[in-house]
């Protein structure tokens, strides 16, 4: 019997390590992971140089990990150990305590630094200054629109023994808005907006790092109300009334739910607007005629969709052009809560341009700026990123 | 290439035992040693593939160095001499030269211009393997290998070249030749790589998490209770990181037909610092134990000598640790200590309960490891002032909290898997033939289901989402 046991146990793993490599060497090379969101490693040839340079090996363990079989799988069946059998709040660095919760990340925990924000939002006010000066120059309105990430807006939901870098942030929001102020440049703080707004959840997204149509709705309203409130430009008011919260019925992949590999079961979706009245227009999108369209269609409807349905995702430069001249030019530029307010935007604007300048780089603001001499030019920042000069903080 | 890697164990691994296995079926001895020859080297290869070079003058140079040993008698001391020689000159210029120059540049402002030198991997151990061979043939305790790829094949052994066990000559001579793999040696093989395995991925892994994080954090937010606990995660890390891998190497020799010595029993169950080093990297006490500390006449001196040959012993453990202060320093600690318990409270020290003397144990092997884990003497000095109370942080905080509240499972599962429970439930429920056949089972149940749990905590290591779950 003890040796039936023991061949048994040695056929079992040397069954295992020849079946696991047989399988993921013969299925077709993945391109892409899902829930990581990024492209899979391929699994590498050999040859002279990378045998050499040792860079073989690293590649095929990256390669090798990135291929395995059922590797989704085996991820998923780790999260449920995670979530069920270890009864683990921090699951892939998102904590996730109730259902009814908001997922959240893990911050790693650090004091804030009071000076070294100080001296980050002096240096970034000053280039806000220069902004500002250059848009008065060419005939507009600088707006810095400040809006609370996911987390922040929800800190208050961590677990009490969880960093949820509160400090951090309510130092930096204060510091940031007074010196703003203090210089004489038109801001939002939608943090507060919010709180004014009574602070609904349903502002923000439980799955994912971004505000909710309605959020981002919220936001354009008080932006069009402080524009027409404070300046001679008239761009048509926005108003709930003119459109309706369509829901996606598709299975929504939020940033956070997304990295928890199925295992937790979401029952939030994707909203769109339904404009009772279109308004015609005209999309273009790196200088490329496009379909005049605000957000991605899916035929079918058990297909898993993500933030990037609000105008196909993050873009360059988006131009959309509703021909009214009667109305002012927009231009904004943001990280990707720019997309579901270009979504709301474009209605009260004459012209649009959207720009992401972690992908743009054919002209600077300043360049961009001087051309176009839009009439509002629109900054949108999200509080972990205020104080980041690059991508769409780096402004000159 | 570590053991724990999905390309080892899915890749090399299985390639290595059909290549092996070819030679086996077919009984030629010869061809299967030249095999793991082959794949021994290229398991190194793989890791540091330039140092290959450095790997073949060393056994080069014992190869020889045994040669002459064994074979002249008028002039074997000087060829010993020689052969160590060139081995520790290899080891000091890989592993200590920029130790050196550095302090050489430090106090008298020379030697700054050195090139910063790479450490090869595994450097410490086939130097002591090969300082062990020539020293027993010229003791006589071996007889000196003729045939080089047999030196070859005992230095560069792929299971124990990197981290271990030092095996001795003696240890693997007749294996060399005339080993015998069987159904039960591979079954055993399996079993300990597997328990090694999760050792290493499902608890080490975890526990350095936690010490890495809790080490990482600005001093600011550290807690006495947080201190102790990353302390207690970092003494958890390696011991079950070094003795997963000792297992993992001795599963691997198994599966060759090979036996290595044990290097760890139980360590954490000592009720003595001098207990402890006679449970913790066994071979590596044995060896500064044969090859320094009996050369330099052992315990049969004076006081004195005794003392002196005590020290000698524990600084340089501690520098074969590493290259730097904070091991010499950690060599120099538990030298102080085995000097106490030999000639200051060694006797009160017995007669106190042992409850006491395992904390007393424990408290002092985890102050050696917030030396041995600092970066500087300077990290340490902190950690300890934390830990004792001498920092003026509180007893408790939330980080303490969190890192208790999420890795409890683990920290719990690290600190019962310290103790021999095995042993104890073996030694008193199963006796008699039926109950072998239980432990068989239990033994496979338990190895195989490691094994896939350790894989899939492995993959799970590798999920590394985008960046843009950010922004």
């Amino acid at each position: 019997m003890k040796k039936i046991i023991e061949i048994l146990t040695i056929i079992c793993f040397v069954a295992a390590l020849a079946a696991v490599p047989i399988k993921t060497f013969s299925q077709p090379a993945a391109e892409r992971l899902f829930y990581e969101n990024r492209r899979a490693q391929p699994i590498p040839q050999p040859n002279v140089r990378n045998l050499l340079d040792g860079s073989f090996q690293s590649s095929l363990e990256k390669g090798f990990s990135d291929n395995f079989v059922f590797r989704d799988s085996i991820l998923a069946f780790h999260t449920y150990i995670d979530k069920y059998i270890l009864r683990k709040k921090v699951i892939n660095d998102v904590i996730w305590t109730e259902d009814e919760s908001p997922l959240l990340p893990r911050i790693s925990s650090a004091p804030a630094d009071i000076e070294e924000i100080k001296s980050k939002a002096e240096r970034m006010s000053a280039r806000m200054s220069r902004i500002r000066d250059i848009t008065a120059e060419n005939g507009g309105e600088f707006y810095f629109v400040g809006i609370p990430e996911q987390y922040s807006y929800f800190r208050s939901k961590y677990p009490d023994y969880v960093f949820n870098n509160d400090d951090f942030l309510s130092q930096q929001e204060d510091i940031l808005f007074r010196i703003l102020s203090e210089k004489g440049i038109n801001y939002i703080d939608m943090n507060e907006e919010f709180d004014k707004a009574g602070r609904a959840d349903s502002f923000y997204s439980f799955v994912d790092h971004h505000f909710t149509l309605k959020g981002a709705y919220e936001t354009c309203k008080c932006l069009t109300e402080k524009i027409l409130s404070e300046t001679d430009k008239t761009p048509a008011p926005l108003s709930e009334t003119d459109f309706e919260y369509k829901e996606v019925p598709n299975p929504y992949y939020g940033s956070r739910n997304r990295k928890l590999m199925g295992v937790y079961e979401s029952k939030e979706h994707l909203f769109v607007p339904e404009f009772k009245e279109r308004v015609p227009f005209l999309r273009t999108d790196n200088n490329e005629v496009r379909d005049s369209v605000i957000y991605n269609y899916f035929m079918d409807e058990t297909a898993p969709i993500t933030y990037e349905t609000y105008m196909g995702g993050d873009i360059a430069e988006t131009k959309i052009e509703t021909h009214r001249e009667e109305l002012p030019d927009l231009l904004m530029f943001g990280d990707s809560f720019t997309n579901p307010m270009e979504m709301l935007l474009y209605t009260s604007f004459d012209e649009s341009h959207f720009l992401d300048f972690r992908y743009y780089d054919e002209k600077s603001l300043s360049e961009y700026i001087k051309e176009y001499k839009p009439d509002i030019v629109v900054m949108v920042r999200d509080d972990t990123r205020y104080l980041d000069f690059t991508g769409n903080g780096k402004l000159l | 290439m570590v053991f724990s890697s999905l390309s080892f164990i899915f890749v090399f691994l299985p390639a290595a035992l059909v290549f092996y296995y070819i030679f086996g079926a077919l009984r030629l001895r010869k061809l299967s040693n030249a095999a793991l020859l082959a794949l021994s080297l290229i398991f190194y290869a793989c890791s540091t593939p330039k140092y290959i070079v450095l790997l073949l003058i060393s056994i080069f140079i014992n190869h020889i160095s045994g040669l002459l040993c064994g074979a002249q008698k008028t002039h074997k001391k000087l060829f010993l001499f020689i052969g160590i020689a060139l081995d520790l000159g290899l080891l000091f210029y890989f592993k200590y030269a920029n130790f050196f120059f550095d302090n050489l540049s430090l106090i008298f402002g020379i030697g700054s211009g050195i090139a910063q030198i790479a450490l090869p991997i595994g450097i410490s151990f086939f130097t002591f393997q090969g300082i062990s061979y020539v020293a027993d043939v010229y003791r006589g305790v071996v007889k000196p290998q003729k045939n080089i790829l047999n030196t070859a094949l005992y230095i560069s052994l792929f299971p124990q070249l990197i981290a271990g066990p030092i095996v001795r000559y003696s240890d693997i001579e007749t294996g060399i030749s005339d080993r015998q793999e069987s159904l039960s040696l591979v079954f055993d093989g399996i079993i300990r790589f597997c328990t090694g395995l999760g050792k290493k991925v499902i608890i080490a892994d975890c526990a350095g998490l936690v010490a890495d994080r809790i080490f990482g954090l600005d001093k600011s937010l550290l807690s006495v209770s947080l201190a102790w606990l990353g302390v207690g995660a970092y003494t958890l890390q390696i011991y079950f990181d070094f003795s997963g891998y000792s297992d993992m190497a001795i599963g691997l020799g198994k599966l060759f037909g090979f036996h290595f010595p044990e290097n760890f029993n139980y360590p954490y169950i000592s009720k003595s610092i001098s207990e402890f080093w006679r449970r913790w990297h066994m071979t590596l006490s044995a060896w500064f134990r044969d090859y320094v500390y009996i050369p330099l006449g052992g315990n049969r001196c004076s006081v004195k000598r005794h003392i002196f040959n005590m020290a000698v012993v524990w600084l340089l453990t501690g520098l074969w640790h590493g290259a730097s202060w904070s091991f010499v320093v950690w060599g120099g600690y538990f030298a102080l200590i085995l000097i106490c318990e030999k000639y200051v409270y060694g006797g009160l020290l017995e007669k106190l309960p042992s409850v006491i003397r395992h904390i007393y144990a424990l408290i002092l092997i985890m102050v050696g490891w917030s030396i041995f884990c600092g970066d500087s003497l300077r990290f340490t000095s902190e950690l300890l002032k934390t830990m004792f109370f001498m920092a003026d942080k509180p007893l408790i905080n939330s980080e303490t909290l969190y890192y208790i509240t999420e890795y409890k499972a683990e920290l719990i599962l690290g600190v019962v898997c310290c103790l021999p429970l095995t042993e104890i439930l073996e030694r008193k429920f199963m006796k008699g033939r039926r109950a072998n056949t239980l432990i068989t089972l239990g033994k496979a149940v338990f190895g195989l289901s490691v094994f896939a749990l350790s894989v899939c905590f492995i993959l799970s290591s590798s999920f590394s989402p985008f960046i843009y779950f950010r922004f």
